[in-house]
């Protein structure tokens, strides 16, 4: 064989090794009447979505939903998100606040849930003060849930520092299960986790969500930029889908939680725990975003958290939020 | 997607930046993450520097055992055989269980990962005696103490410390993959940690990180292993 030849036959070796390992990134969108939404791990927040799903209310819209996940966390949903391998996802808004600060191309169009999220503990646990070195969890840094204990913290002129703080490496669903066994004191996560650790009778919900922020904004839906752009209909279709899966929730209380039992296989009385603390809801408030990128940046900048986003990451806030938060879609 | 490459392919300049950011004291000094880089990287090495001391002192121990006798190998064999294809990482909801948080589960793990390459390459340096040498050992009157430490073990040196090569390596692959759960320091934690803040270039300086130390540990041990062996014919 020639060198050349050699050369050549060495090249499309190399580029039939390499370009697979690519696809995978670069895979084609979904088809128009199909759209790849993300939801995050047994989190009864992301009710809607199990409605809509199991009564059919997608379908109704014409719309194919390809289910992807569930996730264990949200920034690792706002990264399939980025890399293409979703169109759209039932996700906490701080990591979808965090992706747009980020500069990934994405909107937030509608609400899921307001408040549902606690910091669980163990009974001999009286205050926020008692924690003072003792093991915490939560979900991803970067989460809602993170970022709120961060606050409830602040408020008690407190820090990270002052906890032995496992965020992101104990899943919601092991959170339960290492509060029973000793091996952490509290966490702060989403529901029906803390639903289980009271119904079991080893833990309990020391200060709630609401109480640190009431009415605060939680689960969103988030859709690509560029997927919004050339499928404005099925996006309609799905935010139209997930209003109905929310008055249904609120209409019909009984058979939401037995779709709720269904995708968590959860006792019904945790269930009905969880729902005394969740609101659902589609509408989502620019103010609310405001305060929540606020908080965070406050949070970073007084030390009470490792900063994650800065004034420097949003310069302009009210820029910022008018170009992420899109209410067109709830408004339709 | 194309919209988002800078976020999923940090350059290196940004990696650069990171690893300045992340060794050099980041913000106002004297808060807790200040050059956590460090800190970090520290607390993975005395996981790893703990877990594989106890793995080579057991692995070397069982593996001459199970190598110079027969009945100690017919013995443990089919116990070990059963539990080294099951992965370290399989075991970490156990660690977990049994050793709860943070050091021990690591160290634990890091056990289990450099464990049995020691074990398997020191039993086969055992079993690779040269039989002439037990012999001519035996004639000139060694008692069987004298053989297996001034014949055996020596025999069975550069296997061992290719077995200790190995076991180092999966050990420091080990530590990283356990610090991902039930863990709040460490390199792999730090990896986690800013995959989660969505720090691209971050995640990669911590992995760079890894890679240095993990090259760094693999030629002291062959700097020892020289050393040690300077009786070896080098290529």
């Amino acid at each position: 064989m020639l060198p050349s030849m050699r050369k050549l036959a060495f090249l499309v070796f190399a580029f039939i090794l390499i370009v697979p390992l690519f696809s995978g990134l670069s895979c084609a969108p979904a088809t128009p009447e199909m759209v790849r939404i993300g939801y995050l791990l047994g989190d009864l927040h992301q009710l809607p979505f199990f409605v809509a799903q199991d009564r059919g209310f997608f379908k109704d819209g014409g719309i194919n939903v390809q289910v992807v996940g569930p996730f264990d966390a949200g920034p690792a949903e706002m990264d399939a998100l980025a890399a293409n391998q979703l169109d759209m996802g039932y996700v906490g808004i701080a990591p979808s606040v965090l992706a747009a600060a980020r500069k990934i191309d994405l909107s937030i169009i509608s609400g899921v849930n307001l408040e549902g999220s606690a910091l669980a503990t163990e009974i001999g646990i009286n205050s926020v003060t008692d924690l003072k070195s003792k093991k915490v969890a939560t979900p991803a840094p970067g989460s809602i849930q993170y970022v709120m204990l961060g606050m409830l913290l602040s408020q008690n002129s407190m820090s990270f520092a002052d906890l032995e703080l496992f965020p992101g490496t104990i899943k919601p669903p092991d959170m339960p299960q290492s509060l029973q066994t000793g091996r952490i004191s509290g966490y702060f996560v989403w529901e029906p986790f803390v639903a289980k650790s009271l119904a079991g009778g080893y833990g309990k919900a020391l200060i709630e969500s609401r109480e640190i922020w009431p009415g605060h904004p939680c689960c969103v839906v988030v859709t690509r930029n560029d997927f919004a752009l050339n499928n404005d209909k099925v996006v309609t279709a799905v935010i139209n889908a997930h209003r109905k899966a929310v008055q249904f929730i609120g209409n019909n209380p009984a058979e939401a939680r037995s779709i709720a039992q269904k995708w968590t296989r959860l006792d019904a009385d945790v269930i009905d725990s969880a729902f005394t603390r969740v609101k659902y809801t589609y509408a989502l408030s620019k103010d609310d975003v405001k305060r929540f990128v606020r908080e965070i940046i406050s949070l970073g900048e007084s030390g009470t958290i490792k900063p994650i986003i800065t004034a420097g990451d949003v310069p302009d806030l009210d820029a910022f939020v008018n170009k992420v938060v899109d209410l067109q879609y709830i408004q339709r | 997607m194309l919209a988002n490459l800078p976020q999923l392919f940090p350059t290196p300049v940004d990696v650069l930046k990171a690893l300045y950011d992340l060794l050099i004291a980041p913000g106002p000094a004297g808060l807790p993450w200040a050059g956590e880089l460090w800190g970090n990287t520290i607390i993975s090495l005395w996981r790893v520097l703990v877990g594989f001391a106890i793995a080579a002192l057991s692995g070397i121990l069982l593996g001459v055992a199970i190598g110079w006798w027969r009945n100690v190998r017919d013995l443990l064999e089919p116990i070990i055989e059963i539990l080294r294809p099951i992965p370290p990482l399989a075991w970490i909801p156990l660690a977990m269980l049994w050793f709860g948080l943070g050091f021990t589960p690591a160290v634990f793990l890091i056990w289990l990962g450099a464990f049995f390459p020691i074990l398997l390459n020191t039993v086969l340096g055992m079993e690779s005696t040269p039989k002439k040498l037990v012999e001519v050992a035996r004639t000139l009157g060694a008692n069987s103490g004298q053989v297996l430490f001034k014949v055996g073990v020596p025999s069975a040196a550069p296997s061992i410390m290719a077995g200790l090569r190995i076991g180092i390596g999966i050990g420091w692959m080990c530590l990283v993959a356990a610090e991902l759960t039930g863990s709040n320091s460490g390199l792999g934690y730090l990896i986690m940690y800013y995959y989660s803040t969505m720090e691209a270039a971050k995640t990669v300086a911590g992995m760079l990180m890894i890679g240095i130390v993990g090259f760094l540990m693999f030629t002291a041990l062959k700097k020892v292993e020289d050393k040690l062996l300077f009786w070896r014919v080098q290529a």
